[in-house]
């Protein structure tokens, strides 16, 4: 789709209003071991694809590493 | 190497009825104070995000005769040091709260300045809103929703919102599309975009929407993406299935760009591709995965698309931020046959691109949400902080995390 450049619609406005909150002296006592349970950080749950796309195929061909937008599109039918 | 500095469960310690409303998490830190939203609940701490005390939703909302609903989201805006604190009205307005970060700890959370965006004022007149999300520009606030069975971009100018006193909602209609998200780390344009298509149809296009800031118009432009796998989303795990496609019932993620940020000129777009396209028999990904466009907003090209998918557990509900270096977090969600719902943080440019779990509960029956959360956090030049949840038996009780890492 080619651009397409449109003015906006008005919504008007709106006015500030101050709060005061209720108190809530709900606080949350955590223990040591669970203020710092990720420390050290925790192992990697899986490989994250750096420079290497899934070994499986879409559509026709197979994923490519870097998609130019002049060959994005395939044949999902195929 | 990336180091997680605070992993917070705030349903910690026993205390399983505190926040146990924590889905749709949300959160935003600046200095040591932190701003946590979930669906009907909101905290805040001031010791960087090891304690937490709860703050009354309730209350802002009847000042201005509403009802609270549900998908509250909270971001920082750096420029004018204030937290922006956004919430969903059971009448369908978006209620907006802001106070600074001493303000939050002097007043211990009970000190903000507020607006009510009447829906009202929008589209049709009858429509209302929902599912607000923001970010926030050089000079703007953004906010895009739902009106209806249309999706709005509205920007509040920071200016008016510093002054504390009336503020003005200009906005467009996104063409075509449902769901919408704005770009973080935005500067001088604002950016949008979302997948274009619904729920039966194929998806083959982002639809990126411009919105320059010294301007009164927008533009939008489609890229092309590889076909969106979009059938076949169902996750079952070993405490049941944890998301269902089935008969029809889509899992939002999948419908929607739900992590959308900026580096130079590369807009980051996640989100939740399924096993299979509509049409073929044979699986695309073996489980529901992560999918991300890197579009060059320059150029307006589709530089690459990145996957992130296991053979053995599905990747779901990613957010995405980029750090003060231009480097790209992630928070996710993670799980499969053999694994319970979790929920994760990692990185996915620099040197340290690890996905890590943060949870590892194997009574875990959930995690995610459309508000799974990931901000830089200020004025930390690399540190992250993010939100998530998972949801633990007995109960099942939900557990909402508030995660602070370190590329």
């Amino acid at each position: 789709m080619a651009d397409k450049a449109a003015p906006l619609l008005d919504g008007g406005s709106a006015v500030a209003k101050a709060v005061r909150l209720a108190a809530k002296p709900k606080v949350l006592k955590l223990t040591a071991e669970q203020r710092t349970q990720a420390m050290p950080p925790l192992p990697a749950v899986a490989p994250v694809p750096k420079r290497r796309l899934p070994p499986i195929s879409i559509g026709k061909a197979t994923v490519v590493r870097k998609l130019r937008q002049s060959t994005k599109r395939r044949d999902p039918s195929g | 190497m990336t180091v997680i500095r605070r992993n917070t469960d705030l349903n910690g310690n026993g205390r399983s009825d505190s926040f146990s409303n924590g889905w749709e998490t949300s959160v935003a830190r600046a200095f040591d104070v932190v701003v946590y939203t979930g669906n009907l609940f909101a905290a805040y701490s001031v010791d960087g995000g090891d304690n937490f005390q709860a703050m009354d939703v309730y209350g802002l909302h009847k000042a201005h005769g509403q009802n609270p609903c549900c998908d509250q989201v909270v971001i920082y805006i750096p420029s004018i040091t204030q937290f922006a604190w956004v919430g969903l009205t059971q009448e369908g307005n978006i209620l907006l709260a802001l106070a600074s970060p001493n303000e939050i700890r002097d007043g211990q959370g009970r000190f903000w300045t507020s607006w009510l965006i009447p829906a009202n004022q929008f589209g049709d007149g009858r429509s209302t809103f929902d599912q607000p999300t923001v970010a926030v520009g050089d000079n703007f606030l953004y906010i895009t929703c739902n009106l209806g069975r249309v999706a709005i971009a509205l920007r509040l100018s920071i200016i008016e919102l510093y002054a504390r006193g009336l503020i003005h909602l200009p906005y467009f209609i996104a063409p075509d599309v449902f769901w919408l998200r704005p770009a973080l780390n935005t500067g001088q344009i604002g950016y949008f975009a979302a997948l274009l298509g619904s729920t039966d149809s194929e998806i083959r296009d982002i639809r990126v929407f411009s919105w320059p800031e010294r301007s009164n118009t927008w533009a939008m432009f489609d890229i092309g993406i590889q076909q969106v796998p979009r059938q076949e989303g169902t996750i079952t795990t070993p405490n049941g299935t944890w998301i269902s496609t089935e008969g029809g019932n889509p899992h939002a993620g999948g419908l929607q760009v739900l992590g959308l940020t900026l580096t130079g000129p590369q807009l980051w777009a996640a989100w939740v591709g399924y096993r299979t396209i509509t049409g073929q028999t044979r699986r695309t990904f073996p489980y529901p995965h992560i999918a991300i466009a890197i579009i060059n907003v320059q150029t307006r090209r589709l530089e690459a698309q990145r996957y992130l998918w296991n053979p053995d557990f599905a990747f779901t509900w990613p957010a995405l931020a980029t750090n003060a270096q231009g480097d790209i977090g992630l928070s996710f969600c993670w799980g499969g046959e053999k694994n319970a719902p979790q929920y994760g943080v990692g990185m996915l440019t620099g040197r340290d691109q690890r996905l890590f779990s943060v949870t590892a509960d194997p009574n875990s029956t959930a995690a995610g949400g459309d508000y799974t959360t990931i901000r830089p956090s200020f004025p930390d030049v690399y540190t992250f902080c993010a939100a998530g949840f998972n949801q633990l038996l007995p109960g099942p009780v939900n557990h909402p995390r508030f995660l602070l890492f370190e590329p």
